[in-house]
Formats: C-alpha cells, structure tokens, sequence
C-alpha cells in the first residue's frame, strides 16, 4: 500500500502580536517549537533576533523546531542549551503541554488563528502531575501489573516491555494487546493492581482524569524511583 | 480555508500510480474538510475515495487492518512521516 502523508500547513503569515512580544521581552533564552501545520516560521525567528533563539529537531520528528505530542521527555527535545522559556506556535493545548511535561520552564502560547497568546506554567498540569506520582508509587508497590500493548505499528513497544521483567523480578507481569487504550475494558481485569502503558505515553497521563487505576509510562516504570524524586 | 490540503499532490499521486481505491485519514480539525477533499478527488481521478471514520491523533496513529480492503493508496492529513524510536 502506498502512502503519503499531507501536512496541511497553515497558510497564512504567522506573525506575533505586539502583547506576545512583550510578554517574551521578559525572557532572554527562547525555544521555539511548533506543529508542522505552523512550522512556517520565518516571520517569528525575525521578529525573535534579540533574543537568543534556541532551536531543536525531536527524536521522531521530520523538521527544525517541530514538536510532537510525544515529546514529553526532556531528553526527547534535544535542546542544545536550556531555554528561559519556551514558545509555542500553534492552536490547542495538546502541545504545549507536552513541554509542560518536559521541563519546569514557562510555556508561551502564540495561537495564529486567533491571534492571541497564553503563558502556561507547570501549575496548570498539577492535577496530572500529582495523579501520575499516586501512579508510579502504586506500581511500585504492586505485585500484579498488566502491561498495554498496541498493535499500532508506530506506537508498539513490546520488546522493549520485556525490559521490565528483568528489573522487577519480584513482580508478575501480565501482557494486554488491543488496537486502543480502553478503559472499561481495562477494569474487567481487576486481578492487576497498577498498569503499564506502552502506547502514546499522554494516555497515561492527560487521559488518567478518565479513569480510575493507576497507569504509567514504560520508560518511567523502568526508572519509577527516580522519577519520582523529581516529580 | 486557512490550511494547504494539497490536494494537488495528492491528485498527482493517484495518476501517476494509476490507484483505484485510496482512503483518506484527517485529524479532527480538518474533518469538516471531509466533503470537500472526497469531492475533488473524485472529480479529477478515477480513484474511489473512502474516509477513515476513527482517530487521527498522529503519524503513530496509521489504521490497521486496511489490505482487507484492497487500499492502493493511504493519505493522511495534518502530519507528517514518524521516526519511530522505542521508550519514548
């Protein structure tokens, strides 16, 4: 099967407002990403030359300061040097938040279409946050663990899973393959005390306010002692 | 339209590879774009356009199970090709 992949890009000139300007006048460093509908950027890298501009290419993206919905590990980012801040061009809040996930730093929204901005702080993602530490202490308090796998070819990590059963070896691990995350399939297990998502890692966390057992990220399973320190 | 669906390129491809039947796949801001991305597609190639009816959250997002259907050609729109990475 063929395939091609469109990407839809905004086209109109994305230009930032004299309020978006003034509020990242406050910041000297400034990573800039965006969605690659919004990766036209020639305007705001311009409007930017005062500042010291900080520009990155994610692990699984395909263009200069294109930002991911995975992309909530820092690492991930691959910043050459750490922001003051970081901006954001483009609509929702899906992406920026994954910066919010990703670092401590201030999340500048500019929103094209609208024409306006947002400043997003690591307090707007508290609730998550603090589920997600209830999460990871259950699980490593739990001897039961299902393990989510997909069969999506772009978000299947089975193998790497594995890794898992040789770290715990006082756990049993059981292995759940679907297409999507489910969460009312999820609950007929009820012999699994805490799960381990290997799927989109926001699964486990914008969507925890969907439902009500405790979920991690595979990686952060993997070093969930030490990711809890720092949350 | 404040978005580039390119469709002409989409266009191109289905001649060019002669495809009879492509299904198109659209996150959900462009979804309202259903109509009329099917319509023009249909006017200007031979190709039988279906619509991925379910989740478009990414280029990790791809529908399985879609040789069942004979699919020649698979479009999606609002992203671009994933590098796939294990651990996130």
């Amino acid at each position: 099967m063929d395939t091609i992949f469109i990407d839809a890009k905004y086209n109109k000139e994305i230009k930032l407002d004299e309020s978006a300007l003034k509020t990242l006048n406050k910041y000297k460093k400034i990573a800039l990403f965006s969605s690659i509908q919004f990766i036209k950027l020639d305007t705001v890298i311009n409007q930017l030359k005062s500042h010291k501009l900080i520009s990155s290419k994610p692990d699984r993206t395909n263009a200069q300061y294109q930002l991911l919905g995975c992309d909530i590990f820092h690492e991930n980012l691959k910043l050459p040097e750490e922001p003051d801040a970081f901006l954001y061009i483009g609509d929702g809040l899906f992406h920026p938040r994954a910066l919010l996930l990703a670092s401590n730093k201030p999340v500048i929204q500019f929103d094209p279409i609208a024409n306006d901005h947002k400043i997003l702080a690591r307090k707007d993602i508290k609730d998550i946050l603090n589920r997600y530490k209830s999460s990871l202490m259950k699980f490593l308090s739990s001897r039961y663990i299902g393990i989510f796998i997909t069969v999506k070819p772009g978000q299947q990590q089975f193998l790497f899973s594995k890794k898992l059963e040789k770290k715990y070896k006082d756990k049993d691990f059981y292995y759940f393959v679907g297409n999507n995350f489910d969460p009312s399939s999820i609950e007929n297990y009820s012999f699994i005390q805490s799960w381990v998502n290997t799927a989109c890692p926001r699964i486990s966390l914008d969507d925890s306010v969907n439902y009500s057992f405790p979920m991690v990220n595979i990686n952060d399973a993997l070093e969930a002692e030490e990711v809890l320190k720092k949350l | 339209m404040e978005y580039d669906l390119e469709l002409d390129k989409l266009i191109q491809r289905i001649k060019e590879k002669n495809h009879k039947r492509i299904i198109i796949q659209l996150p959900d801001g462009l979804k309202r774009q259903t109509q009329n991305i099917v319509n023009e597609i249909k006017e200007k190639t031979n190709a039988e356009v279906l619509v991925w009816m379910n989740s478009c959250y990414g280029a990790c997002d791809i529908p399985l199970g879609l040789s069942q259907l004979n699919i020649d050609l698979f479009a999606q729109f609002g992203h671009n090709r994933f590098i796939r990475k294990e651990g996130w």
